[in-house]
């Protein structure tokens, strides 16, 4: 009996690895949305998509993803006041924040580091760049 | 400079991820390869555009643009910008009306300019029409001291907290739901500080629902005023 316990547990752990991690896409560019979405995706992620803050902020709380690929400007609310909003619900620690930015560096850096994000990715990104950074917020 | 910098990386970044993606996936499904090649082009080409009016923006706003000033016929400036913007027309199987006076007083202005500015607003007008059923009417006529163009469309109109919003620099306005607008969002403020310099106003006048109509005045010629005041005294 013990020895059917122990198995099962494992078993439960090998499909909690193989099930996939879930990422939410959070930016308004259509565009940037469909590549990152396509290599995601070939790497066996589900993909979930916002195309501004608030949708975002909406879809974290019904969908729960693993992670959340956030860009600061974004119509509607933008990533930083979504990332504060996120951080600010205990029930939400759990979701890695990788903030994607365009605009300069230091200041926008810090600014989201502060505010609880778990990594940050300057426009353009090398997709290799990405893909490790993603694994590395995932524990992969 | 900030939102420059954040303009210009924009279409870039999909640029570098979808040239990365048909790099490193020999595998990937010729449909797919189509499409993300392109949107490779489509972006490339915004992004020249974007670069072209960012700078010729810069250019005017620190002084540094050429302006050819002479005296126009306007009727005929417009008459070329609306050839010019036949295709687009066509395209969207819209008519273009034009109420043009003759032998009105000449304008002082840079003709390329003139140009660029009925361009940017003839391509405006046709951007947001239903296909089939749009019609774009524009009108010149005289004031007291200059001469008035009207380029008014049948489209859907721009929302009263849009109205000063789409003169500003890289703001784009528009049906979110539907593909995002392909502008620059420089084409306005741009047009307004041609027709500014040469001592106009451009503004817009629109109720959602029924359409927009975007006027811009230019004063007569200097000649042009001494006749008129002459014509007006005797």
């Amino acid at each position: 009996m013990r020895r059917l316990q122990q198995h099962s547990g494992l078993w439960l752990l090998m499909i909690g690895e193989l099930m996939s991690k879930k990422i939410l896409i959070a930016d308004d560019e259509q565009n940037i949305v469909i590549s990152i979405e396509f290599l995601l995706r070939r790497e066996g992620f589900e993909v979930l998509i916002a195309g501004d803050g608030e949708e975002a902020l909406a879809k974290v709380r019904a969908e729960r993803p693993d992670l959340v690929l956030l860009d600061v400007m974004m119509p509607r609310m933008n990533g930083f006041d979504v990332c504060q909003a996120l951080r600010a619900d205990p029930d939400l620690s759990a979701t890695r924040i990788l903030m994607l930015t365009a605009k300069g560096r230091d200041t926008e850096v810090s600014k989201g580091l502060g505010l609880g994000a778990d990594g940050y990715m300057t426009k353009p990104f090398s997709t290799k760049e990405l893909l490790a950074e993603v694994r590395k917020l995932l524990g992969m | 400079m900030s939102s420059v910098t954040h303009e210009l990386r924009t279409p870039l970044t999909s640029i570098r991820a979808f040239s990365e993606l048909l790099r490193d996936d020999p595998k990937m499904h010729l449909a797919d390869r189509e499409r993300f090649l392109g949107l490779i082009v489509s972006e490339a080409e915004r992004l020249t555009r974007l670069i072209n009016q960012t700078l010729d923006l810069a250019k005017i706003e620190s002084g540094r643009a050429d302006w050819n000033g002479c005296e126009l016929d306007l009727k005929e400036v417009i008459e070329q910008s609306v050839a010019a913007t036949g295709q687009l027309f066509r395209e969207k199987g819209a008519l273009v009306e034009l109420d043009l006076p003759d032998n009105l007083p000449r304008i002082l202005a840079d003709r390329d300019r003139l140009i660029q500015v009925m361009l940017n607003l003839l391509s405006n007008a046709v951007k947001f029409l239903a296909p089939g059923s749009g019609r774009v009417t524009v009108m010149l006529r005289m004031l007291a001291d200059g001469l008035e163009v009207s380029v008014a469309d049948n489209g859907p109109g721009i929302r009263p907290e849009d109205q000063q919003l789409i003169f500003e620099k890289f703001r784009q306005v528009g049906d979110t739901l539907t593909a995002k607008p392909s502008g620059t969002g420089l084409g306005l403020p741009i047009s307004r500080r041609i027709v500014e310099h040469f001592g106009g106003r451009l503004w817009v006048e629109s109720v959602p629902g029924d359409g927009a109509t975007f006027r811009f005045t230019l004063p007569f010629a200097p000649v042009q005023e001494q006749a008129l005041a002459q014509a007006a005294a005797a």
